[in-house]
């Protein structure tokens, strides 16, 4: 390419018989702009795009890290809350099974005290009742006796018309055995 | 009683894991495919002879310019040779470096 | 459309004139002058541009910028672990540059700078500089170690001759490689497009026969865009590895 002042564009390349790829005179300026462009490129990356994209990264890295991790953290007072709840439902199942215990006790005492109160009374009915029948007995028997003591002392007056004192028609009866 | 379900709890749990997962979660070179496997076999093997051969060419020409001695042939065919060997060496490696990687790629499946 | 497929890689001058000399070179605007600074104009613009704070949902250029950026950084770290952090400014711009300078070399017509041999011997040379340069700056003569295997001492005579070799190796391996690609690639391409114009212009039935070289364009220029990508890629990986090396010598990160 040395030559091409010499020559139009066109007659460079018609010129080049050798494999273009290795045709030396083209190094120099090959190499040339290869240097500028990736000296250039270089530069841009390394000072520009590379810590542009690198910060945005990073960023959004963080960004999604903190969400994540704030997202972890509502999950975990969720299943604090839910935790809390059950706990706090199984207190309340707790102490309301302790009160109805409570009531159940109570009210098995009460019928317990009813029963055993009905059963002093009816007791205590009865025994009156049987006080009283005894009684009756007694002065049924009484009446007996003075029933037979009148009639011992008919029977005595009958028998030898002498009439007894009630005294005598008693210790009679009594001797008598009833 | 209407409480929070634990299954959404779980399931919200399992989503914040699979974004986890994601987020780490990075790209994978491509597969070297077999034709481009079998050109870098070829390019490690001919640019090593290619060395190899000018490396001597270079001694022989060395010695006839600044000694008396005349070597020529024999450095380039020593070092032809060198680079022969060179080349066998490179390509060991690379086919070691290629067998890892695909070791590699299998572990992940 | 010239027949001849390699004449796409001819570096052919713009502007007439040379604009200046270096050290008795002429230094010409070429075509390939011009298609560097577009693909370096265009990197720059999008990698700065594209990108905007405050954005949660990134845009689709904006996400295409921030995996780029990812993909290099984890690229570094995977191969030369943290320390390997520093060198991000040049890996990604060794990435960025072979990858735009192949995809704009993809626009029919346009030129391809890494097409040519001494574009990518010198990223290469610019590599390899930086691992030595790097070597010598952590491990100092220490860095000389990386030529020396365990081994015994009569093997080493051998051994280390060998080791240097394939250490130079990386050089021209890594030139050659994207050289070679974007050349195949683009020869195959043009091949196929002059079988097309010649089936086209030779008339009646042959015209209709055009088609066939037509999907084998598309074919192999969809192969060419992953080639263009993975070629920017090998790149940059290797590039990784060798500045590992370079960093830590043997030891395994």
């Amino acid at each position: 390419m040395q030559t091409a002042p010499a020559t139009t564009t066109g007659t460079v390349a018609q010129q080049s018989n050798a494999f273009p790829p290795f045709d030396t005179a083209t190094f120099p300026t090959q190499l040339f702009w290869l240097a500028i462009t990736f000296a250039v490129l270089f530069v841009v990356l390394w000072r520009v795009a590379g810590p542009r994209i690198g910060g945005v990264i990073g960023e959004r890295k963080a960004q999604i890290a903190d969400e994540l991790e704030a997202a972890e953290k509502h999950r975990k007072s969720a299943e604090a809350a839910e935790a809390a709840h059950q706990s706090a439902l199984a207190a309340a199942r707790a102490r309301a099974k302790k009160a109805a215990d409570e009531n159940r006790r109570q009210v098995t005492a009460e019928i317990e005290n009813a029963k055993a109160a009905t059963e002093a009374a009816a007791q205590d009915a009865a025994a009156k009742a049987e006080a009283r029948i005894a009684a009756m007995r007694q002065e049924a028997a009484q009446h007996v006796t003075i029933a037979a003591q009148d009639v011992a002392a008919a029977i005595v007056a009958r028998l030898i018309g002498d009439t007894i004192s009630p005294q005598e028609a008693e210790a009679a009866v009594k001797a008598s055995g009833t | 009683m209407p409480s929070p379900e634990p299954d959404d709890l779980k399931r919200l749990a399992e989503r914040i894991d699979e974004a986890e997962r994601k987020h780490a979660q990075r790209k994978k070179p491509p597969p070297p495919t077999s034709l481009g496997i079998a050109f870098r076999f070829a390019t490690e093997m001919v640019s090593a002879l290619l060395v190899g051969g000018g490396l001597g060419w270079g001694i022989d020409w060395a010695f006839d310019h600044w000694s008396h001695l005349q070597t020529r042939p024999w450095g380039m065919v020593v070092m032809f040779v060198l680079g022969a060997a060179a080349g066998i060496r490179n390509v060991m490696a690379a086919a070691k470096e290629l067998n890892a990687e695909m070791a590699a790629k299998d572990l992940e499946k | 459309m010239a027949m001849n497929p390699m004449e796409q890689f001819e570096v052919k001058p713009i502007l007439e004139h040379p604009l200046f000399q270096i050290a008795g070179h002429d230094i010409f605007f070429t075509n390939q002058a011009l298609l560097m600074c577009v693909a370096v104009a265009a990197a720059a613009l999008f990698l700065t541009f594209s990108v905007t704070r405050g954005r949660l949902v990134p845009t689709r250029l904006q996400s295409m910028a921030e995996v780029s950026y990812e993909f290099v950084a984890n690229m570094i770290k995977s191969t030369a672990g943290d320390d390997g952090m520093v060198f991000f400014p040049f890996v990604f711009t060794i990435f960025t540059f072979v990858l735009f300078c192949n995809f704009f070399g993809m626009i029919p017509g346009a030129f391809t700078p890494t097409s040519q041999i001494i574009v990518t011997l010198a990223l290469a040379a610019v590599v390899m500089l930086t691992v030595v340069v790097t070597g010598f700056i952590v491990h100092g003569l220490g860095f000389f170690k990386l030529f020396v295997p365990k081994a015994p001492f009569l093997l080493l005579i051998l051994l280390v001759p060998i080791e240097i070799i394939s250490f130079l190796t990386r050089l021209v391996s890594l030139s050659v490689r994207l050289f070679a690609n974007m050349l195949a690639g683009h020869t195959m391409l043009a091949v196929f497009a002059s079988f097309v114009i010649a089936l086209g212009a030779a008339g009646g039935i042959l015209s209709l026969l055009s088609i066939t070289p037509m999907f084998m364009i598309v074919f192999i220029g969809a192969l060419e865009m992953l080639v263009a990508f993975l070629q920017a890629y090998v790149f940059a990986i290797l590039t990784c590895i060798y500045l590992n090396e370079a960093l830590h010598l043997h030891e395994h990160h």
